[in-house]
């Protein structure tokens, strides 16, 4: 029973990205510059904007997709998109550009021969004289060059070039993608840099960017994910994201895999989510009748203090418990604000000395959330912002730190706001420094509170909708490819699924499922060649001599050896030897290939093949 | 009418009166113009002069443009015509008539088109090709028929080339009995061609006639409506300040639109402090004069702000929008009566933003970074030595004198001064696993314990399909070089590091990395 859930990943992506709205004022802002650039002395210049940003190239695409959407719902804007690929030479980058614009509107037919080409900036201008007449405004044009970076230089620049002749007639913009923001100077030259004017957009940070991104799905008090986190599934999201790909496009597929291993604990067949609208879930009754489930159901029945051990009643009872679970987690991430953002404000007061709960990363942070393993740190903030007060009125330090997260609840706002505003007026009075000043425990208060901050995780259902610390996907989306040529090599039986030391059912199955080559063979399956040949390989000290090595390959392949009655006459010895000279050549080449063997240069021959050095060693079991 | 044309463009003089009698009365069937410095001021001149003539029709064909013989044609035919494509008749061509004759399929049509357009406009035509030296990569075939053009159409027809390079170089190789007339045009400036008149007979290093050319550009935007950069006020002040320009740039370049373009994103910072003492007086309702020793005071106050914008403008390291919207806002806020004696600057840029991009890597790519400039600097033997003396401090190796080099033997060349190495993949995830071994390994996640075998999970990590997309997106990004071909699957893929030291410390610095002492060659 598995559920895909990236809908609301989905719908979160563009809130997530809300702030690059601005790009749709951009290609207004570039108008402006024009006129600026030609009202000045001899300031020549195409307008031109670009986009550095530092996604992966899939992330690239989507936002500039997402832009190019954007820009098509705006009053009297075309846009045309160029692909690397269209950017490898001038004609069909024309050609490009110039289609994707009137592409709307192609629809008679022009005859080649008598027509302007489909490359001839003529068209274009045709084009937008024509829809110029027709829209009350005068049109934009915005060409976006997703991937600037895999396109030829040369053929950008007469693009460019080409384009700022028409400066007066086509009001062109280009938007440049690019991974690197200084692509212009180590791609282009001077001369392309001279036909732009240029503005810069740089994406906020990958760890800024990753913050939010959990923030905005999994810890925002409007929005109630359908799973949360623990956290070990945090640190690895946060260890995929800024340690190989900073994708936003990775980080959907890491959270679907998520979302997989979930639903292979046996309780999240309680889980149900109506704006999912899955029909199937009807399914979920007459999977408790199933004679499997029997012993899962009596189990549950006696954790959950249930009468009847029957599908039916858990429903029942998940369906009320969802309610509970949600009020408390939404109780849980307030707190976790409030604490975030003590958090902050701490820091800041103290900026030298940094005290070890203070400097505890966002993610370490949310780990500990999603873990309820937050008591390991309050009593010590709670510690800190009891003195708070007293070191505020030492310091009277002004911070012109404003709440802007909307996210905090209104009540701990106002208080927070309370606290500050107190903590600002303060007189630096001996008496009242002394005093231990009262706001201080009103925020104690609150943040002993934050005991319900954990409570989410006690509800006796909550393992269904917190992912447990399950078997991170990491090898099946980033696998390591050395580890898994060497581990094939070693244990081919898991690989091709023949392993006879497996009593697992699955596996059971799943070899009767090749039973064929079980049967074809007529006994047991012996392991590929080169898996002999690997097995004497990693025994072998530093080198190893050929000859040695297939007069040990052959005892191996003898315990494979058909053994039938026909053998005499059909395998004679000298047959069999050559077979066996064959086989061990074919997989010694095979090795070769994977970049197994060092050849030392002994011996004759080209490669001086009578020894070969070894490079890979194979740590024992 | 040529006069004006003179006048706006001081020391073209032989250029536009030589091109206006071509055109008004014996026009030679084909020139090349050869203009190596202002290719743009004379393309805009050629406009001009085009745009005077009643008596032909002509037209101005960018061969950067022409990618097939087909678009050259029609072109030239739509533009002798004057005939603009019209998207509702399906953006047809020019035809004589209805009949949908086509001109465009091969160079008789071509001709034969011409002849047509001729009996029907009896007009003597001009053919202008820029940026002619294009025309030799996409459509070399083109190039003898266009300047054999009059013989065989037997037309009145003149065809001039302008290019940035000389006529030998825009022919094709072969086939070329044509002997253009060439106008070679010169640089401006005292050397050039007006260089003999009287008018500017005393010589500086000041370029006369770019200076000539602001100050006209000046007078046209000339507003004297309030207190503005442009107003008349201003003009003699501004005369002197072009002189300072075209000075000061005069090391860097000398081609008139740089240093207008110089000239013209200081000018506004140059005269604020004068406006806003201007404005000041106005407001308290006292007349203002501009002090004799404005300009001399303005000078120091931007000298060095002057330099680094030459410095940033010329190589258009930032445009004239982005250099202006960096400088502090109080700059401009500075006022000449209060004796602003602090020499103004722009605001340099801070070594961190500099390499900001390389640090938002994600951990892996700088990782490789770092080995990849290990790899290309340091020799390939030392890299187990250094490594293991980083993994075990103690195990280090005593410091051997520098060998005297043996009588005879070639001089060694440092590493730094031969540049980059190449180096294989498996040399690179080695290196990268080494130093990720060593000093990222409390950075591991918490999973990373479960691996017991040393190294494991270092090694584990190098060789993951993403560490390995991570190296074909640095290859992209260009800061690690491919130094083999992509094609050949047998042989390894071997790479060079793309990254100055500079970056690569600022990298290795960023993943708390000291780059100096792996390396071989102790520099940092």
């Amino acid at each position: 029973m598995v559920y895909m859930r990236g809908g609301d990943i989905g719908h979160r992506q563009s809130i997530a990205f809300s702030h690059l709205g601005k790009h749709l004022d951009l290609y207004k802002a570039n108008g402006r510059f024009r006129s600026d650039a030609n009202g000045n002395l001899g300031t020549e210049a195409a307008p031109s904007s670009r986009v550095a940003d530092r996604f992966g190239s899939d992330d690239r695409q989507s936002l500039i997709n997402d832009l190019n959407l954007r820009l098509l719902k705006t009053n009297a804007v075309y846009t045309s998109t160029l692909l690397p690929n269209a950017l490898s030479n001038l004609q069909t980058a024309l050609k490009a550009l110039i289609e994707g614009f009137i592409r709307h509107h192609d629809h008679q037919k022009r005859r080649s021969t008598v027509s302007v080409a489909t490359y001839d900036m003529q068209l274009l201008c045709s084009w937008f004289t024509w829809v110029s007449n027709r829209e009350n405004e005068v049109p934009r044009l915005v060409a976006l060059i997703p991937d600037l970076e895999s396109c030829t230089a040369n053929v950008v620049h007469d693009l460019l070039h080409i384009s700022r002749n028409y400066c007066d007639r086509l009001p062109l913009t280009f938007i440049l993608g690019a991974s690197s923001a200084d692509v212009l100077t180590t791609m282009f030259g001077r001369a392309t840099r001279k036909i732009l004017t240029v503005t810069k957009f740089v994406l906020p940070t990958e760890e800024h960017r990753f913050e939010m991104l959990i923030q905005r799905i999994f810890l925002d008090p409007s929005f109630t994910p359908s799973l949360i986190p623990s956290g070990r599934v945090t640190s690895w999201l946060h260890y995929s994201w800024s340690r190989f790909h900073g994708s936003l496009d990775s980080f959907i597929s890491h959270v679907q895999l998520i979302y997989l291993r979930h639903f292979q604990n046996p309780l999240s067949i309680l889980w149900s989510d109506n704006s999912f609208g899955l029909e199937s879930l009807a399914d979920r009754i007459q999977l408790g009748e199933v004679e499997e489930a029997g012993e899962f159901l009596q189990d549950l029945a006696t954790s959950l203090d249930a009468i009847t051990p029957s599908m039916e009643t858990f429903l029942q009872l998940s369906g009320k418990a969802i309610d509970d679970f949600n009020t408390r987690l939404q109780t849980a991430k307030r707190s976790f604000h409030l604490l975030l953002v003590t958090q902050a404000y701490l820091r800041e007061l103290s900026q030298q000395n940094h005290a070890s709960e203070l400097g505890i990363s966002f993610i370490k942070l949310v780990g500990l959330f999603g873990d309820g393993r937050l008591e390991e740190i309050y009593p010590k903030l709670l510690k800190r912002i009891q003195q708070v007060a007293f070191s505020i009125s030492c310091h009277a330090k002004t911070t012109g730190r404003q709440i802007s997260d909307e996210l905090v609840d209104e009540t701990f706002l106002a208080q927070i706001e309370r606290f500050r505003h107190e903590v600002h007026t303060t007189e630096q009075t001996e008496e009242q420094s002394k005093q231990r000043h009262p706001i201080g425990e009103d925020i104690a208060t609150q943040l002993r509170d934050m005991q319900t901050m954990d409570s989410w995780l006690k509800h006796p259902l909550s393992a269904v909708w917190r992912t447990a610390d399950v078997e991170l996907p990491i090898d099946m989306l980033n696998p390591s490819m050395r580890n898994v040529v060497l581990e094939s090599l070693r244990h081919p039986g898991s690989y091709l699924l023949h392993d006879v030391t497996s009593t697992s059912n699955t596996t059971a199955s799943q070899s009767s499922m090749n039973g064929q080559e079980t049967t074809r063979r007529g006994g047991p399956v012996t392991n590929p060649d080169i898996c002999i040949l690997f097995a004497r390989y990693a025994d072998a000290g530093r080198t190893i001599n050929v000859y040695d090595w297939f007069e040990s390959f052959v005892q191996g392949l003898e315990a494979g050896r058909p053994q039938s009655t026909k053998s005499k006459a059909e395998f004679s010895e000298e047959g069999w030897r050559r077979e066996a000279y064959a086989r061990f050549m074919w997989a010694l080449h095979e090795m070769d290939m994977l970049g197994l063997l060092r050849w030392t240069g002994r011996g004759t021959g080209k490669k001086g093949a009578e020894c070969t050095g070894k490079v890979v060693w194979v740590t024992p079991e | 009418m040529t006069l004006e044309l003179v006048r706006a463009h001081p020391g073209r003089e032989t250029l536009i009166t030589r091109l206006h009698t071509y055109w008004a009365s014996s026009s030679p069937p084909f020139v090349h113009i050869y203009d190596p410095t202002t290719p743009q001021d004379t393309s805009q001149i050629i406009q001009t002069l085009l745009s005077q003539l009643q008596e032909q029709s002509s037209v101005v064909l960018d061969a950067t443009e022409c990618v097939t013989p087909k678009l050259v044609f029609d072109r030239i035919l739509n533009g002798l015509a004057e005939w603009t494509p019209d998207w509702d008749a399906g953006s047809t061509n020019w035809a004589s008539n209805a009949s949908g004759e086509r001109y465009n399929g091969s160079i008789d049509a071509f001709i034969h088109g011409l002849r047509v357009l001729h009996r029907e406009k009896q007009k003597p035509m001009i053919i202008v090709v820029t940026h002619a030296e294009r025309l030799k990569e996409n459509i070399a075939g083109v190039v003898i028929p266009l300047s054999r053009l009059r013989d065989l159409t037997s037309l009145p027809i003149s065809v001039v080339f302008h290019s940035r390079t000389p006529w030998e170089e825009v022919r094709p190789a072969i086939g070329s009995a044509v002997v253009p007339e060439i106008l070679h045009i010169s640089a401006l400036g005292p050397e050039g061609e007006v260089a003999t008149s009287a008018q500017y007979a005393h010589r500086s290093p000041t370029n006369p006639d770019i200076v000539a050319t602001l100050q006209l550009q000046f007078e046209q935007l000339v507003d004297d409506s309030s207190p503005n950069p442009f107003h008349s006020i201003f003009r003699g002040l501004f005369n002197s300040y072009v002189e300072t320009i075209s000075n000061t740039s005069m090391p860097s370049t000398q081609d008139l639109n740089d240093v207008g373009y110089i000239a013209a994103t200081h000018w506004p910072l140059f005269v604020s402090p004068l406006i806003n003492d201007w404005v000041y007086f106005n407001e308290i309702g006292e007349e203002y004069e501009i002090p004799s020793d404005a300009s001399g005071r303005l000078y120091s106050m931007f000298r060095q702000s002057i330099g680094s914008s030459i410095r940033q403008l010329h190589p258009r390291h930032v445009d004239a929008l982005s250099w202006n919207a960096k400088l502090p806002r109080d700059l401009f806020q500075l006022r000449l009566s209060q004796g602003a004696r602090s020499t103004a600057s722009a605001r340099k840029e801070d070594g961190n933003t500099q390499f900001a991009n390389l640090v938002r890597l994600p951990t892996l790519s700088r990782y490789i970074l770092v080995a990849s400039y290990l790899c290309s600097f340091n020799p390939t033997r030392m890299d187990a030595r250094i490594l293991g003396q980083m993994r075990d401090p103690t195990k280090r190796s005593r410091n051997t004198k520098a060998r005297k080099p043996r009588p005879g033997t070639a001089l060694k060349i440092g590493s730094m001064l031969s540049g980059p190495g190449s180096f294989g993949h498996d040399r690179l995830w080695a290196v990268s696993g080494a130093l990720l071994e060593v000093f990222g390994s409390n950075e591991n996640p918490p999973w990373a314990n479960s691996f017991t075998a040393p190294g494991a999970f270092s090694e584990e990590e190098v060789t993951r399909v993403h560490f390995i997309s991570q190296i074909e997106m640095l290859v992209s990004r260009r800061l690690l070089i491919r130094s083999n071909q992509q094609e050949k699957i047998e042989v390894q893929a071997m790479y060079r590091c793309g990254i100055t030291m500079e970056q690569a410390s600022a990298v290795s610095e960023s993943l708390s990395i000291k780059l100096g002492p792996l390396l071989h060659e102790e520099t940092v």
